[in-house]
């Protein structure tokens, strides 16, 4: 009892849930793959194959070093300097993706729901939450995504289905089914799919670590993979029967706007709160897990307890959510022409690409030094 | 031997040879000494109790030596000293004198409960505590003879936490009378008491209770620590040791689980829990405590287990009644209107329409007007009581609607939320949702339904991060545990529920290992 | 140290946002660090700046702090 105390751990529930809550965080916002129209589920489908394959591949690099996190790994494979180096290029990195998770969220609070509110709170607000749980700890934030996952996950399996029997689902919607050919498809996964839910998972490297049951860590992550893929692909689907193809390419908030045909026994009309509970919990699972990576690459390359760093880097996020853009068109823009390609791709594939021969290399030397020492 | 020598197992103290009666004193400025001379001792004891109208020093011969009996005539029963010490000497002075103290007790007092003082702390400590100290001329030791109590409280029906079905004891001010109600249910060596005494100026007598085959080292040695640091004055309820002892004071839910009713105190103890016990209050603590314990009554277990844990539901959604109720009524009107069913909505804002406050302002004054009515009806003397249940239902419910005040769904809300706040069987968690709800309507008011939503995850941030002696408070939901499941949300039967809870790490975790399912007897037939 | 990291962050969280920027609007850097600086009338950009300066603060606190604690463990 008192080792728990002392040790800041996770189990490997409390990994499950975060990792789940993470993927659907943001797709329940601004939904994926609704350029393809009908097809985008087939998209999130093949996707959800090759993320789970990204994540054992993340998995594999962490298995070298048990123990060690994302940063750790770096300074094991580039050295000391060069290390803290790329280390700090992925705080900025995750901070910074961490401002655009937070900017989907502000923007869909202050254009559909409560149009009153200054965008600006609502990133405080958010940010200070955030920043309350972050400063608690890593075990805080394991138990809260405990809590919330219930209501979650009925929530999100319960609108399908309320949709579906207001009668507002047109399933001929889905038909004709690959109708300009695979061509489309293969170009949205790579790079804006694969990279957008399931590439964005390094930053569990930093978090996986800390699991109690390390070495069962990777088969519970590729299975919340694959399970929170299936539920992208039932929000899709959703989306696509109700709102049509059309309206799906049109709409900026595709799940809410699904949502807003609910309508049951002359009461339960207008959902939106739900969807907005379920987004907030989202995005805030989703802002902590960028947040805390980031803090714990800060506390790596300074020594210093990222406590320590939590309130001031807050303050920073929430400014940069405002600053990133100037409108919601600027932000989408960005997020398809210039984020997937500069930014994903290089700290997602390529750096842990680079890093993968060396971090090998590295920990055979290692094994086999301690192995001679142990002999001798 | 002494009751309290009976009851308590006599803790071995850490600082070797020391009493608790030595750690008691050792601050203040008594002799500790005791002298063979008895003029000497009187001296020291008028000395030290000369200003107090209570405190007697009668001079009796045991046999040829002089003696004299020490006691403070308020705290124990005078008649039964009159009969059994002060009369009884005279009459048996014939044969030969007894030489020591044990023959003169041996001789004069056979049937009597005792305890020798060797220590001039002790005499002190006894008659303090209701003794009649015998002091005989020459001899080394005095000799503490247990009269029998004053007037207590009669053991009553629980007064806070009332139950239907079951057990109808309710724990009394007195703390031996609290733990034979505990000892009479839970006939276990096992069971055990220690005992600490704290408070500089009260000096009050705490115990702990645990059943050391089940309860955890690690627990009990955290509240053996926390109540050794105790350095306060005056212990007068256990509501004082609970605010020292917590790991966290600045929230509004509570860490410590507190009752009157022994049999929920046995139901702790075997779970693996530990008791405190404090003189002079009938509120018996346990700890540590998670937030689960505060949904639960004694009762739940004494029903079929079907409705149990559907209240078990109720309890849980009247929570959250109590908690957003007014806020949502504050966000949905001001803010949200469009979310609201249209009906519904037309009937609010008609009924809304005469009333010249907003929402918030016409919540908040119906809120506290509340809180006060309640506050009063508690304080008031009983006599009175009537009086504001008359004016509050008819003055401030029914009149301030036909002024137009407020409106009537408004007093609806306010009306159900306080009912649904009085749900929770243990009145210091209604408290926490008491507070919290003016907080909340706050956020509604100031954010909308975002207020409300933010507000929400606050508090389970806060709730997830408190922790009591180590316990993770939502223990079982989170850190989420299937196995603890079968008695938390609902309540399955008995022959269902085998393990002990294990966030509290019990050294046996399972309750009873036969499958005792009970089944019809098996017809035999059919097929034969 | 809070401190420095602050700055660090915060300066290049703004090179950052401008870089990207600059491939957006294809603008050169001083007009976007401009337009990133001006605040638009009817916004309440100036809360983000209150927020910011206040973690500029805080950061200065938690160092001196920090120092204090440093001081105390070295005597």
């Amino acid at each position: 009892m008192k080792q728990q105390k002392l040790m800041e751990k996770l189990s490997l529930w409390q990994l499950a849930v975060l990792l789940f809550t993470f993927e659907i965080g943001s797709v329940a916002v601004v939904g994926v793959g609704n350029d393809l129209r009908q097809d985008a589920w087939i998209a999130v489908a093949i996707s959800t194959l090759l993320g789970a394959g990204i994540v054992s591949f993340y998995i594999m690099l962490l298995k070298r070093a048990p123990g060690k996190n994302l940063f750790e790994l770096m300074t094991i494979s580039f050295g000391k300097w060069l290390g803290k180096g790329i280390g700090l290029l992925y705080v900025f990195y995750f901070f910074y993706i961490a401002e655009r998770v937070l900017r989907d969220f502000c923007e869909l609070i202050t254009t559909v729901i409560f149009e009153n509110t200054p965008i600006e709170i609502i990133s405080i607000t958010m940010m200070g939450v955030i920043a309350y749980m972050i400063y608690l700890g890593l075990e805080v934030f394991g138990r809260t995504g405990e809590i919330f996952i219930p209501y979650v996950f009925t929530f999100t399996i319960l609108i399908g289905f309320a949709t579906f029997f207001s009668g507002e689902m047109d399933f001929k919607n889905l038909l004709p089914v690959m109708a300009e050919g695979s061509g489309p498809i293969i170009q949205h996964i790579f790079p804006r799919l694969l990279t957008f839910p399931f590439g964005e998972l390094i930053t569990f490297m930093v978090i996986i670590p800390y699991v109690t049951q390390f070495n069962k860590a990777g088969k519970v992550s590729v299975i919340t993979v694959l399970v929170s893929g299936m539920i992208i692909i039932y929000g899709t689907v959703i989306e696509i029967v109700t709102l049509g193809t059309e309206q799906l390419e049109r709409t900026v908030f595709p799940l809410l706007s699904a949502a807003r045909y609910i309508s049951l026994l002359e009461f339960i009309e207008r959902v939106d709160l739900v969807v907005v509970f379920i987004v907030m919990f989202g995005i805030i699972t989703k802002v902590s897990v960028f947040f805390f990576a980031g803090l714990k690459g800060l506390e790596h390359i300074t020594n210093i307890s990222y406590r320590y760093m939590v309130l001031p880097m807050a303050t920073i996020i929430s400014y940069g959510t405002i600053l990133i853009s100037d409108n919601f068109a600027e932000h989408i823009e960005e997020g398809i022409r210039f984020i997937p390609h500069y930014m994903h791709v290089p700290f997602q594939f390529i750096l842990p690409a680079l890093f993968a021969p060396l971090l090998f290399w590295r920990t055979k030397k290692q094994k086999r030094g301690s192995d001679t020492n142990g002999s001798k | 031997m002494g009751l309290s020598d009976f009851l308590f197992k006599r803790r071995k103290n850490k600082k070797g040879d020391s009493t608790p009666e030595e750690e008691i004193f050792q601050n203040e400025n008594i002799s500790k000494e005791y002298f063979k001379s008895l003029d000497k001792n009187k001296r020291s004891l008028h000395e030290l109790f000369k200003q107090t109208f209570d405190f007697s020093c009668d001079d009796i011969r045991l046999g040829e030596s002089e003696a004299c009996v020490c006691y403070l005539g308020t705290m124990l029963n005078i008649h039964s000293l009159t009969d059994k010490v002060l009369n009884v000497p005279r009459e048996t002075s014939v044969s030969k004198n007894p030489k020591n103290i044990e023959e003169i007790r041996d001789r004069y007092f056979p049937t009597m409960a005792f305890e020798y003082a060797d220590t001039f702390h002790k005499v002190v400590w006894h008659i303090l505590n209701g003794f009649a100290v015998i002091m005989v001329d020459g001899q080394e030791k005095a000799l503490s003879l247990e009269i029998g109590d004053t007037e207590k409280r009669a053991i009553t029906e629980p007064s806070t936490q009332t139950i239907i079905r079951g057990p109808k004891e309710a724990f009394t001010e007195d703390i031996n009378t609290n733990i034979s109600l505990i000892r009479k249910r839970i006939k276990n060596p096992y069971l055990i008491f220690e005992d600490f005494y704290i408070g500089g100026d009260t000096k009050t007598t705490v115990a702990i209770g645990y059943v050391s085959t089940i309860t955890n080292e690690d627990i009990l040695n955290e509240v053996r620590e926390r109540i050794e640091k105790i350095e306060i004055g005056a212990v007068l309820d256990s509501g004082n040791i609970e605010e020292m002892i917590v790991d966290k004071s600045f929230t509004p839910f509570p860490l410590v689980f507190n009752t009157e009713r022994p049999d929920s105190i046995c139901s702790h103890l075997l779970e693996g829990k530990v008791a405190l016990i404090v003189d002079g209050s009938p509120f018996v603590l346990a700890v540590p405590s998670v937030f689960t314990d505060f949904f639960q009554s004694s009762e739940d277990y004494y029903q079929p287990f079907l409705m149990p844990s559907f209240i078990r539901i109720i309890r849980y959604m009247s929570f959250m009644i109590a908690l957003v109720l007014p806020s949502l009524y504050v966000a949905l009107s001001t803010f949200h209107q469009e979310l609201m069913p249209t009906q519904l909505l037309i009937s609010i804002q008609a009924q809304r329409e005469g009333v010249p406050f907003p929402a918030v302002i016409e919540i908040f004054m119906m809120e506290l007007t509340f809180e006060i009515m309640r506050e009063a009806g508690v304080r008031m003397p009983r006599a009175v009581g009537q009086t504001v249940s008359i004016v509050g239902a008819l003055v401030i419910g029914q009149a301030a609607v036909e002024a137009g005040l407020v409106s009537s769904v408004l007093v609806i809300i306010v009306a159900f939320t306080a009912i649904a706040s009085f749900v929770s069987p243990i009145y210091s968690f209604s408290i926490a949702t008491r507070l919290l709800r003016f907080v909340l309507i706050l956020f509604a008011a100031v954010f909308g339904l975002y207020g409300v939503l933010l507000f929400l995850i606050i508090m389970v941030i806060h709730l997830v991060s408190l922790r009591s002696f180590g316990v993770p408070y939502l223990a079982s939901v989170a850190p989420f545990k299937l196995t603890d499941q079968d008695d938390v949300f609902l309540r399955l039967p008995a022959w269902a529920n085998k393990r002990r809870p294990s966030y509290l790490f019990p050294k046996s975790p399972v309750k009873e290992k036969k499958k005792q399912k009970p089944s019809p007897p098996h017809v035999q037939g059919g097929k034969k | 140290m809070v401190t420095f990291v602050y700055l660090v962050m915060y300066i290049g969280m703004l090179v950052l946002i401008s870089l990207i920027d600059m491939f957006i609007w294809k603008q050169s850097f001083f007009q976007v660090i401009l337009r990133l600086f001006t605040l638009d009338e009817g916004t309440n950009e100036w809360l983000i700046g209150g927020t910011v300066f206040i973690g500029f603060i805080c950061s200065i606190v938690i160092d001196y702090r920090l120092r204090k604690n440093k001081g105390q463990k070295q005597l």
